[in-house]
């Protein structure tokens, strides 16, 4: 293929280092080093030399256990955790140095429970890198696709919402910020079948726009749905990469095994 | 998306990209604390302003001190000093209350303290403009109408954005620093808040720098020491500024003190700091910054993987 890739992970490796017993805080630490004792610490290799390349408009689920290092990929992909060795870069984008990227938050993160509806929007927003303006122009798109049973709600503070109207707001929020490239983790399906089935619906549109899709899944179903291809990661290296189908057989197989 | 050996101008670069998130961060702070209300302001104004009320009480009719308006001169002190307290101990768990953000979206992490320190600057003007500054207009013109004679504050007033500058830089380095902390060491705000208890004595709010300089009941071999370790405390050099910056000298001449309560000997009391001082803590406060950005920035790729 002669375009560049969207994403482009190469020879990435990435350990952590797990504190074992807990001397929380300083105190703790203090006490430790008058008793003597070292703070054991236990290495764990998350990812181990992985190298792939995602094209613009692909859906690529990531799959395996737990621990298996997706969610380390995706960290890094989203540019919250840096890789040890190797690096991940977005040569497709408008401005390699800040591809717009919209990772789905969990539920109710970076929503301040005492602010409004609004109020959060725009900090949602702001977070992801929009403008003022932008938002302001943006936002009646937004709060249609939220689609409060009580729009009056807008005005009150989160902390007197539903699980499934935060869902809905931080959804609406992230899949207005015209992303190049899309992360979600686990979060797919939220909402009751109503909004699920707009949250489908707004992927397939983002498919249909060329728009890169990358997503953390233990759900088969979700996977079979929306995904063009799926990497399976075991052990902090791939395990398989291509069709859909084959990749799920090489996990259940594994998994089973 | 800065780069791994990014030097110390490509952080500042990054960071001014962001300069609307930080708006908006400053912003959303003052919401909350405001409670999106003209009655949350109102509110935020009710203690500081209780305060002043029951202090300036308190030095008039129960611990009557032979310095004209004592309880000004506590005030002048106690408000900048609230600024320190609530800007270093706010920002201090900024980034660990936000951690279910930091670990999903990149943004310089370094925005939240000085969004913190930001909008507590901006409640400390507040409270400047809204109370302190009223109160020395009444006083001064309390003081022209009585002896006939316009009375102004110091010509040193002048300075106090100086001051205030001093003070943020200094509020800034320690945020940053504690705030990168406390995601390594979760009770590091815990035991800021206990240091910070114990400086209040440390420091001159209520009693005067040279009070400490005289301070007879110190053997005389220690008490030039103890001087100057006082001195080289930025936040005593703050506070005693803000003091002389801001209340004149009765009739031009600094308002004396007993040496030693019931002894004829006086010193002279709200000198100031002598410039050289003021000068050296200026310096000290932007190497705190300094260092405080430098220490944040070294750590805010681990802040993920620790928690």
């Amino acid at each position: 293929m002669s375009r560049p890739p969207a994403v482009s992970v190469t020879n990435v490796s990435k350990q952590f280092t797990v504190a074992g017993t807990g001397y929380a805080g300083i105190k703790g630490a203090l006490g430790a080093m008058l008793a003597g004792k070292r703070r054991e610490r236990k290495v764990v290799h998350a990812l181990n030399d992985v190298s792939l390349d995602i094209h613009a408009g692909e859906t690529v689920a990531l799959i395996g256990r737990n621990g298996s290092g997706k969610s380390t990929l995706l960290s890094m992909l989203a540019n919250v955790i840096r890789p040890d060795t190797g690096s991940v870069n977005f040569p497709a984008s408008e401005d390699p140095t800040h591809p717009r990227i919209a990772p789905l938050l969990e539920v109710g993160a970076g929503f301040h429970p005492d602010l409004t509806g609004t109020q959060n929007v725009y900090f949602n927003g702001a977070i992801l890198g929009l403008s003022r303006a932008t938002m302001e122009s943006r936002y009646p798109e937004i709060i249609a696709f939220a689609d409060f049973e009580n729009p009056e709600y807008l005005d009150a503070p989160v902390r007197t919402y539903s699980s499934g109207m935060f869902v809905r707001l931080g959804f609406a929020v992230a899949v207005h910020t015209d992303p190049e490239i899309i992360l979600i983790d686990e979060t797919l399906a939220v909402g009751d079948s109503v909004f699920q089935e707009k949250c489908y619906a707004r992927i397939r549109q983002f498919q249909e726009e060329g728009r890169t899709i990358i997503f953390v899944s233990h759900d088969d179903d979700a996977v079979r749905r929306v995904a063009t291809r799926a990497i399976l990661l075991s052990h902090g290296k791939v395990a398989a990469d291509g069709a859909v189908e084959e990749t799920l057989a090489a996990y259940h197989s594994n998994h089973h095994a | 998306m800065a780069q791994p050996s990014s030097s110390f101008s490509a952080e500042i670069r990054e960071a001014w990209r962001y300069r609307e998130l930080l708006r908006t961060l400053v912003r959303r702070e003052l919401d909350v604390r405001y409670k999106n209300s003209i009655f949350g302001v109102a509110w935020s104004l009710a203690n500081p302003i209780m305060r002043a009320i029951i202090l300036l009480l308190v030095f008039q009719y129960v611990i009557p001190i032979k310095v004209p308006n004592y309880g000004v001169h506590v005030l002048a002190t106690f408000f900048p000093w609230t600024y320190f307290l609530t800007g270093v101990l706010d920002a201090a768990d900024s980034v660990s209350k936000q951690m279910p953000l930091v670990r999903k979206v990149y943004f310089p992490r370094e925005l939240l303290p000085i969004a913190t320190t930001l909008a507590n600057l901006r409640h400390f003007l507040l409270t400047l403009g809204v109370v302190t500054i009223p109160l020395l207009v009444v006083l001064y013109a309390r003081d022209s109408f009585i002896h006939h004679r316009l009375s102004l504050p110091p010509a040193e007033i002048l300075l106090l954005p100086v001051l205030i500058i001093m003070q943020t830089l200094l509020i800034a380095g320690l945020a940053l620093f504690l705030s990168a902390l406390n995601v390594f060491f979760e009770d590091t705000k815990f035991l800021a808040a206990v240091i910070a208890d114990l400086l209040f004595y440390a420091v001159p709010i209520i009693y005067f720098i040279e009070q400490v300089e005289h301070a007879t009941l110190l053997p005389e071999s220690i008490r030039g020491v103890v001087h100057t370790l006082f001195l080289l405390n930025p936040m005593v050099v703050i506070l005693a500024s803000y003091r002389r910056f801001l209340i004149a000298w009765p009739d031009g001449t600094p308002p004396r003190i007993p040496l030693t309560p019931g002894q004829p000997e006086t010193i002279a009391v709200n000198l100031g700091v002598p410039w050289p001082w003021f000068c050296l803590s200026f310096a000290m406060c932007t190497a705190i910054f300094i260092f405080g950005y430098r220490f944040f920035n070294a750590r805010k790729w681990r802040f993920v993987e620790a928690a």
